[in-house]
């Protein structure tokens, strides 16, 4: 059985510990940061550093058990190296936004890249971890097999909670094999038919594993055995007079926002809505003006919206279709709007409410990144 | 056997005729039971061995009586147990002295099928099955398939986290619900996750799966569906040990592929199901394998070629690929009867459900060997060998007096051996009343206080389902268990009970 185990000592776990413990002592704030390559997702908090950075390394590798366990100040782009070594991936493909991204940024704030509608998102591959709560007692969750149904799942209510719940020391994740096969191909189609295609692919049985919408063109991805791929392909083709090949480099570009598409000034807004609108007969593209633009990704489940429009006609606009807006890039708007606004939508009463007492069930004193997502939590 | 539990010193602020007279505004006389002839049926769950005649059982008929019968338990202190289809492996539906049972059966509607969107909103009270039965017809299916799933319900599911043998490549259930909507104790209508494919703030729809009835009531399930695979193959291989049959397991997977089933069966499994169900297993092997994979045709047939050399080169002595549907689903028949199978063998039998690191099967097999020799009591070893997740089967005989809790102390150590050894004391069934005593080999004190302070975090007066999920930590004080991870016992700074 290989087990590659790290020997450097890398392991902070005793320091972070006891820093956590003084600041519940002396009811002191703490800013928790693994390399700050996501802190503009939340809202700015105070109180003394606390960092993960240096906190690293493998601590379980069982490539036939596909799980891994590392500690959180795990660069993302080394545990990317090490899992390929081995043909095998994080499956939700995770933005990393910056080179020294951290494995812990990447679950604490649970991001989940194009291929999340196919084969899942981030909270559904964590497996386990092991935190540092409010009141500074290490605490171990979840574990490293598949099915574990003992204790609630606080390994994944953590799982994008932006350390406010807790600071991630370690982290355990289910794996899949790279497909031995990627292909990824485009095709002009009218944007109100894209997720409409999608969904007949889909039906069809296409091993889809990205599907997004920029300008005119629909492109996908498609992934499994050479023999697997190349006959959908070739079904796919019988249907398009044009297929033009598309460099899978494309998806970590739309992943990691490097597309052109990424280059504007206005707010960049995230809204994540069913893939295909049930509420009212009226779309998206109706409710965007001119200077608006947008890319679909997840076959019509995320959009990225580059617009001026009111926070709030745009949180209407998501809330009607069943969904939410997050703002995920300010920009250029105006700083007082944005300083009064939450980046993510806000909470019904009755769900803040719970939220609250989740909050202070994990951090009494609320001294973990206060206020990261609404100033109330 | 009656067995009271400890319900956390709830104590009623009402008489049983009080709360009668109160109800009975509420829901109608025939969804309220409180005579004993009609509590007898809600006594136990699948968990058998546990029984306790509830205070009064209610069958509530929609959202809005549920809502106002919580918010009377709230008022007096009543305890609630939800109840979905009753076929809890962990008797997380036991009934309690005091408590009321609410039993969801009643709400068994489908609600919406969104075929656009590949989702079902349904009742909780709506069968697993009768989802996919429901969306056959688009070629859509509901992927979680427990091996109760002819009975068992969606809210119960979600309860439990439900897996079932399709897990590996398609998740449990908290991979596939996308929306619940939850009652909280104080009688309010949560709505948890969305339409969409994420939510704003903390993953509750995460937590609320396997929170065993705990932290709500499930009142509506959004699932997602999936499109039914174009070709499913199985292939049956089978070892002349069992080891080998556990290695090739390992070898498949890291080999690349991630088959929608693989199951181990040891051979007095393979007797069992052969001799209940005639499913063509071959009674002389150590261990079968049971491989499926689905997809288009040539993604199929590429795989099925993958695995035929993955089984040989790791020393499996025979290797068949169901030839036809027909076939496939016998194979299937046999292990899906493997538990009733069991059943013939001797008069009860004890399924437990620990959860290891597949690498560690061959010591845990071993384990379990020794200590049914120590016993005396013969097992049965079905396993998940894609998940790691062992079902042995001890059998035993209630009416031997004391073998029941000669049974219960073996299965500890069974499990025990499965925390030693890297993994969980339960993989699907949940802790219920049964696995309280190993959750305090699971957890230190500070871990289980953690989760006790989210129980109270949702229900203030611990009214939902108390006494079952999470022990206090006074009962591992007394159970006297001390908390090992990987055979080592961490933390040696924090307290011992």
């Amino acid at each position: 059985m290989a087990s590659q185990t790290d020997t450097n000592n890398q392991d902070q776990t005793e320091q972070l510990v006891s820093q956590v413990r003084m600041a519940y002592e002396n009811r002191q704030a703490l800013s928790i940061q693994g390399n700050g390559s996501k802190a503009f997702l939340i809202h700015p908090v105070s109180g003394s550093l606390l960092s993960t950075s240096s906190h690293q390394g493998v601590i379980n590798y069982f490539p036939s058990e596909l799980t891994i366990t590392v500690r959180s100040g795990t660069l993302l782009s080394e545990l990317k190296k090490i899992l390929a070594e081995q043909g095998q991936m994080l499956p939700f493909e995770p933005p990393a936004y910056s080179e020294n991204a951290t494995i812990g940024g990447t679950i604490a704030a649970g991001l989940s890249g194009s291929s999340r509608p196919y084969t899942g998102s981030a909270r559904d591959f964590v497996l386990g971890c092991k935190v540092i709560n409010g009141r500074g007692e290490l605490l171990h969750f979840g574990g490293e097999v598949m099915k574990n149904v003992a204790g609630y799942d606080l390994s994944r209510l953590i799982t994008g909670s932006y350390g406010g719940l807790g600071v991630i020391l370690e982290v355990s994740l289910k794996l899949l094999p790279l497909a031995p096969k990627q292909q990824s191909f485009s095709f002009s189609i009218p944007s109100n038919q894209f997720s409409h295609h999608v969904r007949s692919l889909q039906m069809a049985g296409h091993p889809i594993t990205g599907a997004c919408y920029l300008d005119g063109q629909a492109y996908i991805r498609l992934a499994g055995s050479e023999k697997g791929v190349a006959f959908s392909y070739q079904e796919i083709r019988k249907n398009h007079s044009l297929l033009n090949e598309v460099n899978n480099s494309f998806w970590s570009e739309l992943n990691e926002q490097q597309l052109s598409f990424f280059d504007h000034s206005q707010p960049l807004w995230r809204l994540s809505l069913p893939a295909l609108p049930t509420k009212g007969t009226e779309n998206f593209e109706q409710n965007l003006i001119a200077e608006d633009k947008q890319l679909i990704d997840w076959g019509g489940a995320l959009r990225w919206l580059y617009s001026n429009q009111s926070v709030d006609k745009i949180r209407q606009y998501a809330k009607l279709q069943g969904g939410h807006a997050q703002l995920f890039r300010g920009n250029n708007m105006d700083t007082d709007v944005l300083k009064s606004i939450p980046k993510q939508q806000p909470l019904t009463p009755v769900m803040m409410k719970i939220h609250q007492q989740i909050k202070s069930a994990m951090d009494p004193h609320a001294i973990l990144n206060h206020g990261c997502i609404y100033p109330e939590l | 056997m009656t067995f009271k539990i400890d319900d956390w010193g709830v104590r009623n602020q009402i008489s049983k005729h009080e709360l009668v007279q109160t109800f009975s505004k509420i829901v109608p006389a025939n969804s309220l039971l409180f005579e004993s002839e009609d509590l007898k049926p809600y006594e136990c769950d699948g968990l058998s061995a546990y029984r306790q005649i509830p205070l009064m059982v209610l069958l509530p008929e929609t959202t809005e009586q549920i809502q106002q019968i919580i918010r009377i338990c709230f008022k007096y202190q009543v305890a609630v147990v939800t109840r979905g289809s009753g076929t809890s492996l962990s008797g997380g539906a036991l009934p309690l002295e005091n408590g009321i049972v609410l039993s969801l059966a009643k709400l068994n509607k489908i609600i919406e099928i969104d075929q656009e969107n590949f989702t079902a909103r349904v009742q909780p009270g709506v069968r697993n099955l009768a989802i996919s039965d429901a969306v056959n017809a688009y070629d859509l299916y509901y992927a979680p398939d427990p091996s109760s799933q002819i009975a068992c319900s969606i809210g119960g599911n979600v309860a439990e986290n439900a897996g079932g043998v399709h897990c590996l490549k398609y998740g449990l259930t908290v991979h596939n619900v996308l929306q619940l909507k939850v009652i909280t104790m104080e009688g309010e209508l949560l709505e948890i996750g969305s339409e969409a494919l994420d939510s704003p703030g903390y993953d509750l729809l995460a937590l609320m799966h396997g929170s065993e009835g705990m932290l709500g009531v499930v009142v509506e399930v959004l699932v997602k569906l999936l499109v039914k695979p174009k070709v499913t193959k199985v292939l049956m291989a089978s070892f002349d040990k069992v080891t080998t049959a556990g290695e090739t397991v390992s070898k498949i997977i890291s080999g690349g592929i991630v088959p929608a089933g693989l199951e181990l069966m040891d051979k007095s499994a393979i007797k069992a199901a052969e001799d209940f169900v005639h499913a063509g297993y071959p009674v002389d092997a150590a261990a079968i394998l049971l491989c499926e994979v689905d997809g288009s045709l040539a993604e199929v047939d590429a795989q099925i070629e993958q695995v035929q050399a993955v089984l040989k080169e790791g020393g499996a002595i025979d290797v068949h690929i169901a030839v036809d549907e027909e076939q496939r689903k016998t194979f299937w028949a046999g292990r899906k009867a493997a538990f009733p199978a069991v059943g013939r063998l001797s008069p009860d039998y004890y399924c437990m459900d620990g959860t290891i690191p597949r690498f560690q099967l061959g010591k845990v097999l071993q384990r379990i060997h020794d200590l049914s020799d120590e016993y005396g009591l013969a097992v049965v070893n079905v396993f998940h060998a894609g998940d790691g997740n062992l079902h042995p089967l001890i059998l035993y005989d209630a009416n031997n007096p004391g073998e029941l809790e000669k049974t219960e102390k073996m299965g500890g150590e069974i499990l025990s051996a499965c925390v030693e050894l890297g993994g969980t004391i339960t993989g699907e069934h949940g802790v219920g009343v049964e696995k309280l005593d190993q959750m305090c080999v699971q957890f230190n004190p500070a871990e289980l206080q953690q989760f006790l302070d989210i129980k109270t975090a949702f229900d203030t007066k611990n009214l939902l389902n108390p006494g079952k999920g999470i022990p206090l930590l006074h009962r591992c004080a007394e159970f006297g268990a001390l908390h090992v991870h990987h055979g080592k016992l961490p933390h040696p700074e924090l307290e011992r009970f």
